[in-house]
Order: structure tokens, then sequence, then C-alpha cells
């Protein structure tokens, strides 16, 4: 006759230390898994960089659309170009700040900061909870996560939250493990349904998401931020680029012929991009209106991206503005 | 989903089965009525959005006084029985009531706020149980704190299983077993839970969400059935982890609570399906719907008149839509079907392999196919027929 | 014993449902078996805890 299972506290208390055992064994691969996140990657790009003299800052705009060797085509083809893109997909200011405090420490001689961003980024606020902290927005637990609290609206519970998940590399980098769970979903859910675009960054038609929803909501956050000042690393990034010498430029990306259309053709876009304007001048910051350099719609792989064609030609004509290091005061413009 | 936020185990599971574990005997129905009136509060508010949600905490303090009044044989218990009923009705189908009723109107009084207190499918079901069980002479009254206990016990306030109170109070009372058996098992069945509604459940929504009209349309119709099955097979692991988490918790107060799911799928008949289908819900809507229609004491056009009226009610249980009324009418008609083939062919004492086979399978797919009321309005499950079928 | 009762049963117990393993199972009481039992049902949770994230980029 089979025996009913009977648990000592002894038995149970070791079983609770052998899971702990797996837990920790698990949370060593996630480490070794994830040592060449994108971050990470950037960071170890910038070490290798130091005579990188004009940065490409911003998120995944920037990160697609600048080409450096296309900017500013190396001396010979044994050099690297004078041009680094420090750019980071689906990153905030506060990441960006990080990156290019990373980046001053490791380049030599930066003279000029290329900063791509579109629609409010420069003035809407950053704020995180614990939550909000998967993807590459990871990095702001590794990369002086002190420094980069500030920005954030932590209350006790989060507080705890923040302080436990940055040491354990199997909470910090869930987000890595969930994407690639996200990825198998997605692969399932596309069978026997008709391919769905996708380029580096994700499903094509999932950047709509990061747009208005319509004109009216898009006039309406216009009209809130008509005199908004510059979110707090925003400004950080200014003040630290300029500090090392820096000439410091801020770019509106170019953006589909559609969302140009639907958002930038408006009275509020220009009253705002004026203020914006203004605000920068004040700082020393040049500003340049590239969001209308790529009238073709077919150079874009979806609501914000350019494909490389187009981040050639973009690369091409910014290098020409821009590279001069006798005329970067030239790189300051709007609506050419 | 309660289940899987860090707040239900750190802060209501964990804290009260200790304090439960460590109380006397006449404090631990308090214990459970602490945890479950936080538990209410805490997830109302912050789950369903703000105070008045919350407020409906005041619902069982109102039905904890009025149950002091149940006594074997007397009327009032219907009164029990009438006010969970008008709260069901007035929480969960005024608005699905107000657009059959006032179909032709332009003006319709919807209640544009309205809202679903936690859990008031399932503790309304146990408040109606209670009463009519007292009137009936079957469960003793046991105290107030008792019977708050039965209704705020947490673990199976939002997904039940829907409780007895006559199994119920002797395991509050009993003594307790040794803890680490009990959080042995209970931890084991917890995790198996969340890893069954993450692991299967949820994946499996990468086929389900594409049960939409829109996608229906432009799918290769070889995939339909599998987005059918998907279906079934995620409704199934995800209400069966929510049981296996209740019951989980549960045992770490030491309280058994019955089975809710007994391998469904594996039964050869309908009738069975629902044996071992949402146990708890099929046992109270054959002793407080079924059974006191008439049951199986009755004529036969009565009989399949009973069971079509008991899934009726059991698909408008599950939603307020014509698609769950439906749903329901399916299952009534397959069991009538099957009870009448019954009726001409008996059970055989050894059916061959095949035989058992063939009756699996008939009730695997008939389950299945059922569920295209319950995933998708009455439309877009036409239409998916449609394309299923004719192409 | 059916091999199908066989397999339930022991889903059954491996899951918590069942106190009682069944035939020619073990009732394994052995902390080791079932601390790793608990740790992989643990990293499976971990794994797929995230699907209700909105993943718009997924280039990390």
């Amino acid at each position: 006759m089979q025996e009913k299972l009977f648990i000592t506290h002894r038995q149970f208390f070791g079983a609770i230390l052998a899971c702990l055992a797996v837990l920790a064994a698990g949370n060593l691969m996630v480490q070794r898994l994830t040592a060449h996140t994108v971050y990470r990657r950037i960071l170890a790009d910038t070490r290798a960089s130091s005579s990188a003299q004009i940065v490409a800052l911003g998120n995944s705009l920037m990160r697609s659309s600048f080409v450096p060797e296309t900017f500013a085509p190396p001396a010979s083809p044994h050099d690297q170009s004078p041009a680094f893109n420090l750019a980071m997909g689906a990153s905030t200011p506060v990441e960006q700040l990080l990156l290019l405090r990373a980046g001053l420490r490791s380049f030599s001689k930066p003279r000029l900061l290329l900063y791509g961003f579109y629609d409010f980024q420069l003035t809407d606020p950053v704020a995180f909870s614990n939550t909000d902290l998967i993807g590459n927005h990871d990095i702001l637990y590794y990369e002086e996560p002190d420094f980069a609290r500030r920005y954030f609206l932590m209350n006790r519970y989060e507080s705890v939250a923040f302080a436990v998940t940055r040491r354990l590399p199997m909470l910090a980098e869930r987000g890595a493990v969930w994407a690639k769970v996200e990825l198998l979903r997605r692969h399932l859910g596309q069978q026997g349904m008709p391919a769905e675009a996708t380029n580096q960054f994700g499903r094509a038609a999932d950047f709509t998401l990061l747009e208005a929803k319509n004109r009216e909501e898009f006039v309406q956050h216009c009209a809130a931020s008509a005199h908004a000042e510059l979110n707090a690393p925003v400004s950080e990034i200014i003040r630290e680029a300029q500090q090392q010498g820096m000439f410091v430029v801020f770019i509106v990306m170019p953006l589909p012929p559609k969302h140009v259309q639907s958002f930038y053709d408006t009275p509020v876009w220009t009253t705002y991009q004026k203020h914006i304007q203004e605000t920068l001048a004040a700082q020393n910051v040049a500003y340049l209106d590239a969001s209308r350099w790529i009238p073709d719609a077919s150079k874009f792989g979806d609501a914000l991206h350019l494909t490389p064609q187009g981040a050639g030609e973009f690369s091409r004509r910014l290098g020409g503005l821009c590279s001069n290091s006798d005329n970067l005061s030239a790189c300051s413009s709007i609506g050419k | 989903m309660i289940f899987n936020t860090w707040a239900y185990y750190l802060f209501f599971l964990i804290p009260s089965a200790v304090l439960f574990r460590l109380s006397p005997p006449r404090l631990r129905p308090w214990v459970i009525i602490l945890g479950g009136s936080l538990f209410f509060l805490f997830f109302s508010y912050t789950a369903l959005g703000g105070l008045i949600p919350a407020a409906c905490l005041g619902i069982f303090l109102w039905e904890s006084i009025t149950s002091r009044f149940y006594r074997p044989k007397f009327w009032f218990c219907w009164v029990g029985v009438m006010q969970a009923v008008i709260l069901l009705f007035v929480f969960k189908y005024w608005n699905f009531f107000v657009a059959l009723a006032w179909f032709h109107a332009e003006q319709k009084p919807y209640w544009t706020h309205a809202f679903l207190p936690l859990g008031i499918s399932f503790f309304t079901f146990e408040f109606i149980h209670y009463a009519v069980d007292r009137k009936q002479g079957e469960t003793e009254a046991g105290t107030l704190g008792e019977y708050l206990a039965f209704i705020l016990f947490f673990p199976t306030m939002v997904a039940g299983p829907i409780k007895r109170y006559q199994q119920f109070l002797p395991k509050l009372r009993a003594e307790l077993a040794e803890w680490p058996q009990d959080w042995h098992r209970g931890i084991t069945r917890i995790l198996t839970g969340l890893a069954k509604k993450f692991a299967i459940a949820d994946v499996l929504t990468a086929y389900t969400n594409h049960l939409n009209v829109a996608d229906i349309a432009v799918a290769n119709r070889a995939i339909l059935p599998l987005w059918l099955l998907a279906y079934g097979m995620k409704i199934y692991t995800d209400f069966s982890a929510y049981s296996d988490i209740a019951i989980g918790s549960a045992r770490l107060f030491g309280i058994p609570i019955p089975e809710n799911f007994d391998w469904p799928y594996l039964q050869t008949n309908i009738a069975q399906f629902w044996r071992h289908w949402h146990i708890s819900l099929t046992s109270w809507l054959m002793d407080y719907v079924y059974i006191p229609l008439g049951g199986s004491r009755v004529s036969p056009g009565r009989v399949y008149l009973n069971v079509i009226t008991t899934m009726l009610i059991s698909g408008i249980w599950h939603g307020a839509g014509i698609n769950f009324v439906l749903w329901g009418l399916w299952h009534g008609v397959a069991l009538g079907i099957h009870r009448a083939y019954r009726r001409l062919r008996p059970v055989p004492q050894n059916p061959p392999p095949v035989s058992q086979f063939g009756s699996w399978l008939l009730t695997f797919v008939t389950a299945n196919l059922g569920w295209a009321f319950f995933s998708m309005d009455v439309h877009t499950a036409l239409f998916f027929f449609r394309r299923l079928f004719v192409g | 014993m059916k091999p199908l009762t066989w397999l339930t049963q022991s889903l059954e117990f491996l899951g918590g449902a069942n106190d009682m393993p069944p035939v020619a199972f073990p009732a394994i009481t052995n902390a080791l078996f079932w601390g790793v039992w608990w740790g992989v049902l643990s990293l499976v949770i971990y794994m797929f805890c995230g699907q209700s994230s909105k993943f718009i980029y997924i280039d990390f």
C-alpha cells in the first residue's frame, strides 16, 4: 500500500534551501546570458572609441538614422570615423544622460553633440517607478544608480524594491528574459496570419503607438507644453556637454510625411518649436529642424524610423552641414 | 489578477496564514475576518479604482447581520436569497437588462459608472447557499464570527471554489495538522497554479487574441481550429490555476477546500465533463436550481427543460451577454441529447477502446466548439463558424 | 493501473493536489527533490510572468 506523503520541519526547510539554491543558479545564468545587452554593447563601443569628437545622442530615431561613417567618413579605411553614435533605442533622456556621462569619461576630445528628438521629448516629464525599469531602461540599475535616482519619484516601497532589484540580475534583467517569451508569443501568433513587417526594433505597426492618436490630442499636448521648461535630464545633458567644451545641437529628427502633415504642419507646433528654440538659444544650444528632410515615405520603415537608405541620406546631409568645425553655427536652422 | 501580485502573498496570505496558526482557536475566525476585510478593501481600492468599490465591504457586514435571523423553515431566509439575487442583478446585469428591455428607446437608463464588487459572482452564491440550507435545516448557524470568516475567506473570495458552510465550519473548528505538511503541499499547489497560468494559459493568448472579426477574416482557415482549441485549453488552465492557487492558499491555513477541476477534458461524455469542470459551480447549480425545479423526478419533457434552464443560468452567471446565453444553451442541448441517448442505449459494461475514444473525441469537440460562444460575441462567433466550416 | 490514471495521479501528486502518490511512484519526501521542483516552477513563473508588459521595442 502506498504511503501518504509526510513532511517534517527539517524536510520543509531543506526544500526551501534547495529552492533558493536553484534560484541562485538561475540568477547566475541570467547574469551570464545578459552580459551583452544593448547598453552594455554601447558602453563597450564607447570605451573603444576614445578618439570620437562628434557624438550623436538620443533614442531609436537617432540610433537608426545616424551613420557615423556616412556623416563623417574616416580619413583612411583603417581609421575610425570621428563621429560616434551614442544613441540607444527605447531610452529616455535619463538613460541618454547616463550614456553621455559614460562617453565623456572615455572620449578624449569631444567637440560636438548632436541630440536627436521628436515631438515633446524635451519637455515631457520623466519619472520612473521600479516596474518601468525593463528593457534598455535597466541601465539605470547599473550605471551610476545613485546619480540616476534623482529622476525617480520613489516612495519607501519603491526605494526598497529598487535596491533589491538592482542587486539581483534575475530581477534587473527580467525584461530581457520576458522579451524572449514575447518573441515566442509573436512567433506563435503569426502562424496562419499574413506576415507582419518588422525592423531592428520590433514590429513596424507598433510604433504608431508612440505617436499621438490624432491631431486633436497632439494640439492639446502642444498647448499644454507651450511654456514648459526643458525636463531636468535634458538640461543636465546640455550642462555636462558644454562643461566639456562641446558645441550642442538639438535636432528634430526626420519623420514620415504623414506625421509631418498630421502634426507638424500646425500653428501650435510652430509656436512650440519657437519656444523650444528660444529656450535652447538662451543656453547657447543650436536648433535644427530636420523633420522634413526626407519627404519620401518609402525611406521610412515604420511610423518613426528611417530605413538604412533614408539613414544614409540623413547622415550625409547632416554631415555636410555640421561636420565642419569652422561652421558649427550653420547647424542652427528651422524648417530647411 | 490578484494572485499574481506580490501584495497578495507578502501582505495578506503569508501574514494571515501565520497569524491564523499562532492564534488560539477562538480567535482564528477573527484573523480570517481581519485578513479578508483588509484584502477586500485593498484590492477593491487599487484594482477597481476607489472608495466606492471598497465600501462594498458593507455588503458582507449586512449579510452577516441578516444571516443571524435565518432559522429552519423561517420565511426570512427567502429575504436573504432575494437580497443576494438583487445585488447580483443590480451590479452585474442591470446594463444588460436595460439594453434588452429598452431596445427601441433612444435614451436608456444605463448605469454609466457600473462596477463589479470584488468576487460578487461567488460571494452571492455563498450567501444564497447559506440562506437556503439554513431554511432547510441542512446547516447549523455557527457564530457570527464563523459565518463572517466563511464569507470573508479571501483565498476563495475572488474566483472560487464556491464553498459550502457545512464543509467549511468543521475545518475552521478542527485542530490544525502539523504546519510543515500543509505548507509544503500548499506551496507546491500555489507554484503549480502560477506556472500553469503563466507558462500555458498566458502563452496561449498568442492564439486566442486572434479571435476577432478582422483576424478571422484574413487568417488561413487551417489555423482556426487551433485557435479554438487554444481557447479551450487556455480557459481550462487559467481557471484551474486560480483554483490551484486558492486551494493551495487555503492549505496554508490548514483549511482544505474541495477540488474544482478534475481532468474535465479526459471525460467521455458531456455529463461527466460537467461533473469534472468547475465542480463547485456545477454542484451549486444542481442543488439550488436543478433539484428545486424538480430535477429528474418529473416528466421527461420537464427534465430536459430543467437541464436547459440550469445551463442557461450557468451561461448567464458567466457573463452578461447573449453569447453567454447561447453558450449555456449549447451545453444544455448537449446534455439533453446525451440524456436522451442514454435512455435509448445505457452505458455498456466494458466499452471497447474504439468506442471509448469516439466518446472522448465527441465530448472534447462538443465542449470546445461551445467555447466559440463563450469567447466571442454572437456575430463574431457565427462568422468564425462560417469561415471554419464553409470558407 | 491504467497508464493515463497513473499519469494524472502522478501529476496531481507533483502539483500538490494529492498527498498520496500513485502505485510505483515513491512517496518522495526528499527535500532536495521538492526544493529543485519548486525552483524549476519558480524559474518557469519568472520567465513567463512578464506577458502583461507591453513591448513596443524588443531589441534588447
